[in-house]
């Protein structure tokens, strides 16, 4: 299947989902296919907004009214207590039982499931409220720990990567190999880690009702043993998670959604059929990582010019949070000197794509647990970035930005 | 801004949102857009200072006229951001629209058209854009596997856009 014909199904689900489409067209074919697309939809009566959109544009036209309204809220709220105080015990015995079914449910449902292919848009939310998406991915996944994921949109458009028989391989079409989903950062939303994270959770509990992709859904709120709280999207029909909305870490909070999926026998064999000569490579993350790294089991302190402010408080939960899977990218220092880097030419918040590529950062220096990295790009004076893993000094530990130097 | 300032401005949001929101769907054919750009075009008009000097009755006029600019605007950003979108058939729309035996006559040249295609292609584009079904449904009821949705649903517009510029010449 041509990869127009995959963008063209994710635009018509960005539009049936009521939603702005992210999809880009390269061609004037495509984009003609999408006016088109947009002029068959016009033979539907429109989808209205929710009941109280008048009152909505005006708190939004008005400081002075969006109080006011807050505060008539805050009185209403006050008013229902005492009512609601009567209802808690009873609806805490039944979500109870409640929840601990409807994770069982999805656990029986996702035990029949072979595999699976789905659309996965992955979105982040600035502090502003802003929300962006990152990228859109084509992802097959089966039960024996296979994938193939296919970059249909972002800054890795066109990279594939397929996991077969316990190797890794990737084809990128600007022959730049990067590891968007490495054994060590684990795929971000795959329906089996979901489930299981919820069975070993600390809580699990439904807040509410939504609509997920035109599916009805429940909301969970999922408190991971040690970890910051999740939500979670469950599909009411399928018992499957559908989206997941990590915590706000570092001005910047991830939603994964699947705008699109099914349930198949097995990836297609022509998906996961690799072919070195045309440009696949195996990529051993575990064996890149060794290669660049210096032995030596001294702690190597850098002294740079500049000296950044660490609240460890801050650093502990956000290892917390890697550790449930919700940060994977505090994983990776070039990431993470990337998003440091950024924030300082945009301190409000980073709008779109970000300001300096991941490309434009190389490692020129790196210990165990300490990392040198260079910055090639002239929209910022930071010339290189420190890190070091302060929290927990293997693998699993994340890295935090401790200084850096604008001179060369 | 006094209390009479915003009961006149709730005032005009509750009379004009209605038909604003309506005329700016049927161009981006997304709940989310339109709502945006809906609060935009109030954020813009209202703050506009000759507002005040607008005859009540020309209010939905000036409100269509700021929206339709900030469709254009947006429409041009993503263009320079590598999306190729059509900026060109914002105004074709908008005469559609502007007048409602044009508009109606626009909707009977897509369904004579859509009417041009095998059934099979049809079907796909009923099911999946008027219908709005998923992929995996749409392959349900037509008894065939997603991906044949995906390539049949491809071939299907491919035809239609060469269908409409035929007949689009033809009435010219």
């Amino acid at each position: 299947m041509s990869n127009d014909a995959k963008k063209l199904s994710a635009y018509i689900d960005s539009l049936n989902n009521e939603k702005k489409p992210v999809i880009r067209a390269d061609s004037e074919e495509l984009n003609r296919m999408f006016v088109a697309v947009r002029q068959i939809k016009s033979l539907k009566p429109p989808v209205m907004p929710d009941g109280g959109f008048s009152d909505k544009i005006v708190q939004n036209l008005t400081e002075k009214k969006k109080k006011s309204i807050k505060n008539r809220r805050q009185a209403l709220i006050g008013g229902m207590a005492g009512i609601a105080a009567i209802l808690v015990l009873a609806l805490f015995i039944a979500n109870m039982i409640r929840n601990r079914d409807i994770v069982y449910a999805m656990e029986q449902a996702y035990g029949k499931v072979k595999a699976y292919h789905g659309i996965l848009e992955v979105i982040f939310n600035n502090e502003a409220g802003e929300t962006h998406t990152q990228s859109l991915l084509d992802v097959w996944v089966d039960k024996k720990g296979n994938y193939y994921i296919e970059v249909l949109e972002g800054s890795y458009q066109g990279l594939k990567t397929v996991r077969k028989e316990g190797k890794v391989w990737q084809y990128s079409i600007d022959k730049t190999v990067f590891p968007v989903f490495s054994e060590t950062y684990e795929f971000i939303f795959e329906l089996g880690n979901e489930i299981y994270k919820l069975k070993n959770a600390e809580s699990v509990r439904i807040i509410g009702d939504d609509s997920v992709a035109g599916r009805h859904a429940y909301i969970m709120e999922v408190t991971p043993k040690g970890g910051l709280p999740y939500k979670l999207w469950i599909d009411k029909e399928t018992k499957t998670p559908l989206k997941k909305q990590g915590a706000m870490t570092k001005a910047i909070q991830y939603i994964t959604v699947y705008t699109d999926i099914e349930f198949v026998d097995s990836i297609p064999e022509e998906l996961t059929t690799i072919v070195p000569d045309a440009g696949f490579k195996e990529a051993d993350f575990d064996t890149d990582k060794k290669e660049d790294t210096i032995d030596n089991d001294d702690p190597v302190r850098f002294t740079p010019e500049f000296k950044v402010d660490v609240d460890m408080e801050v650093e502990k939960a956000e290892q917390i949070s890697a550790d449930s899977g919700s940060s994977p990218w505090k994983l990776d220092p070039v990431y993470v000197a990337q998003v440091f880097v950024s924030l300082q030419i945009s301190p409000e918040g980073i709008v779109g794509d970000y300001p300096v590529d991941y490309d434009d950062l190389v490692i020129s220096e790196k210990y165990a647990n300490s990392v040198k990295i260079r910055v090639n790009n002239e929209k910022t004076n930071i010339k290189t970035v420190y890190l070091e893993r302060l929290i927990r000094q293997d693998d699993t530990g994340i890295w935090t930005v401790t200084g850096y130097d604008v001179s060369e | 801004m006094n209390d009479d300032n915003m009961k006149s401005i709730a005032a005009i949001c509750e009379n004009t949102w209605e038909p604003l929101y309506r005329y700016i769907y049927y161009r981006v054919q997304n709940r989310e857009e339109a709502e945006d750009i809906t609060q935009e075009t109030y954020v813009k008009s209202l703050s506009y200072s000759k507002f005040n000097e607008i005859e009540p009755d020309r209010y939905m006029a000036f409100l269509k006229t700021v929206a339709i600019n900030i469709i254009r605007d947006r429409w041009r950003k993503s263009k320079t951001m590598g999306t190729n979108t059509n900026i060109d058939s914002v105004p074709e729309i908008e005469a559609s629209t502007e007048d409602m035996e044009e508009m109606a006559n626009r909707q009977l040249f897509i369904k004579r058209s859509l009417s041009k295609l095998n059934e099979d292609q049809r079907k796909v584009i009923e099911l999946r854009i008027i219908n709005g079904y998923s992929v995996s449904e749409t392959a349900r009821i037509m008894g065939i596997k997603p991906g044949n949705v995906r390539v049949l649903q491809y071939r299907a517009l491919k035809n239609l856009v060469v269908i409409m510029n035929e007949k689009e010449d033809y009435h010219e």
